[in-house]
């Protein structure tokens, strides 16, 4: 039996801009289990802030279902915002109060006790390294720093669901690395976190399933074996020549590869095609030009969301 | 916590980092009285409002307890805009409670600066301008601005959340201030307004919580009008809170 805490069912949203009219949402349909990291990905544009505000019921959706913890974010939006928490992509922080002040407050608004909050403000201080800063006015604080207060406080409250919208953007590596072992410990305590991003490295790391968006519309979806699978006609190379040369290196263009990049006599080649081919393909090359290593890799998630939107932004024409 | 009071004590925290605001909205209308209430007075006014001759310090002192709600509720409201602006405020609004919570909390706290407004307005006026407010009327006075601050915060509340851009928002709150206040039986007797302004003056809510104000200070009789500028005002601020709480539950993009 399916254990999903988020079920969304065909959700369409429509915005007006000006004389502009759009469907930020064309149709979207997933469900995320409990306890899950679900991602959703895709380019500007693609519809995942909209998903998050509907979701968090600070949009209503123009039709479609959308069913959180058992609560419908129209029919019941009070019930749905008891079981979330939400890092939004603004700079949510209360700009004129110290860090200390934000974290204190949040848990008070969360309905939290005086003694609790403190309690719970002082583990996510410890927790993302925010005590050199908390008498500071969060005005003050760098974009990073400001995200890093947002992340500390929803990892304050324990609603069952916390929705992560680009959360880690502007983190430096080392509290990114840490924000990101947070979120998957929330995960495994039974927290069910539903994160966009664009990076993809992060979706790669973090996240049990995901769907990848575009114009509102779900093209794939799956865990990232199966969105692997999906694309089986993408795959790495990787390879070097025992005696690397200009003609060595004008063979391995003229493979045919899709993108060759070349690292100090390494080379890493994206193709095309069936892996036999490409065996028989680099056979052909260390008869003439031996190698002193090669490996085949699965697409990683960058190459399948290459595949998938059918090229980078610049090669599809695509805007923001 | 409650979030009722969460939201009461976060407005505390917000206003304690900038006391000029609320120092303004309690010590403003005061001046106002003092210098317009003595000037006048010396200068010899007296005005007739039905049978009751007043001077003008006890007059004015309904129109200063009106503008003590008006300024407190124009600036608590703003504090939507800037919520908004600093990217605080959908945040606000995944918090787990009633969004009608946001802003009563946020009313319950404000409406202390507009009671300690006009309490500093009556103490001054009976101890400085020598105004005969019967003790009596303390409550219904202090009652009254309470409503009229809820009713005006209501009203820019809902003007905040639909507003973007500094500009576009102080304009036409400006505009209102002065509209409201000047077309408003507030500095002036309505019945001195040329006609065609006297209607709208009628119809200004301002001027209904002005005579309340006024009956209860002492300034004017009762009449039977009273009663229905009463009835409107509730009216009114059912309206206003209903549009506001609407926008406030809806989307805000």
């Amino acid at each position: 039996m399916s254990d999903a805490i988020i079920s969304v069912t065909d959700l369409r949203y429509s915005y007006r801009k000006g004389t502009r009219r759009g469907e930020a949402l064309a149709g979207l349909s997933f469900s995320v289990e409990r306890g899950e990291i679900f991602g959703v990905l895709g380019p500007n544009g693609a519809g995942k802030t909209t998903l998050v505000r509907i979701l968090a019921t600070i949009l209503p959706p123009a039709s479609g279902r959308a069913v959180i913890a058992g609560c419908d974010v129209a029919g019941n939006p009070l019930g749905v915002r008891r079981s979330i928490c939400a890092v939004l992509q603004e700079s949510a922080v209360e700009t004129l109060l110290s860090v200390w002040d934000n974290l204190l407050l949040y848990g008070y608004l969360h309905g939290y006790s005086r003694a609790r909050t403190r309690r719970e403000a002082e583990r996510v201080v410890e927790l993302l390294e925010l005590k050199d800063s908390l008498r500071q006015r969060a005005l003050e604080l760098s974009g990073g720093y400001k995200r890093r207060l947002q992340v500390a406080k929803a990892l304050m409250v324990d609603t069952p669901v916390l929705f992560l919208d680009e959360a880690t953007t502007g983190m430096d590596p080392l509290i990114k690395r840490r924000t990101m072992d947070a979120f998957r410990d929330e995960a495994a305590r039974g927290r069910t976190v539903l994160l966009t991003t664009q990076l993809l490295d992060e979706a790669e790391a973090l996240c049990d399933r995901m769907i990848l968006i575009d114009q509102g519309k779900m093209i794939a979806g799956g865990r990232l074996s199966e969105l692997r699978a999906r694309s089986t006609k993408v795959f790495s190379v990787h390879l070097s020549f025992t005696r690397s040369g200009p003609e060595a290196v004008a063979a391995v263009h003229e493979l045919g590869a899709r993108s060759i990049q070349e690292d100090g006599g390494e080379y890493e080649l994206v193709v095309e095609g069936q892996e036999d081919e490409w065996l028989q393909k680099l056979a052909r090359l260390s008869a003439s030009f031996p190698l002193a290593r090669f490996e085949v890799r699965s697409a990683s998630l960058e190459q399948i969301f290459v595949e998938l939107y059918g090229g980078y932004p610049s090669e599809r024409g695509a805007g923001a | 916590m409650n979030a009722f009071y969460a939201v009461a004590y976060r407005e505390y925290r917000i206003r304690l980092t900038n006391p000029i605001l609320p120092l303004w909205d309690v010590v403003v209308p005061v001046v106002y009285l003092i210098v317009f209430g003595s000037s006048l007075d010396r200068a010899g006014f007296k005005l007739t409002l039905g049978a009751t001759t007043t001077d003008y310090p006890t007059f004015f002192l309904g129109g200063v307890l009106a503008m003590v709600t008006f300024s407190v509720a124009m600036n608590s409201s703003y504090a939507f805009f800037e919520d908004l602006q600093s990217g605080i405020f959908h945040e606000l609004l995944t918090y787990p409670f009633p969004r009608r919570d946001l802003l009563l909390g946020k009313l319950a706290f404000n409406t202390l600066f507009s009671v300690a407004g006009s309490a500093l307005c009556i103490g001054v006026g009976v101890l400085v301008l020598g105004i005969a407010v019967p003790a009596s009327s303390w409550l219904p006075m202090l009652a009254w601005v309470i409503l009229g601050t809820a009713g005006w915060y209501f009203v820019f509340s809902w003007l905040s959340l639909r507003m973007r851009g500094f500009n576009a928002y102080h304009t036409a709150t400006s505009s209102m201030y002065l509209f409201l206040m000047f077309v408003s039986n507030l500095f002036y007797p309505a019945a001195t307004l040329p006609p065609w302004i006297r209607w709208l003056a009628a119809l200004n809510p301002i001027t209904w919580q002005t005579d309340l104000l006024r009956y209860y200070s002492g300034a004017q009789p009762w009449a039977p009008t009273l009663l229905a500028q009463a009835v409107a005002f509730i009216a009114f601020l059912f309206c206003a809170f209903f549009f506001a709480n609407r926008k406030l539950n809806g989307p805000v993009e």
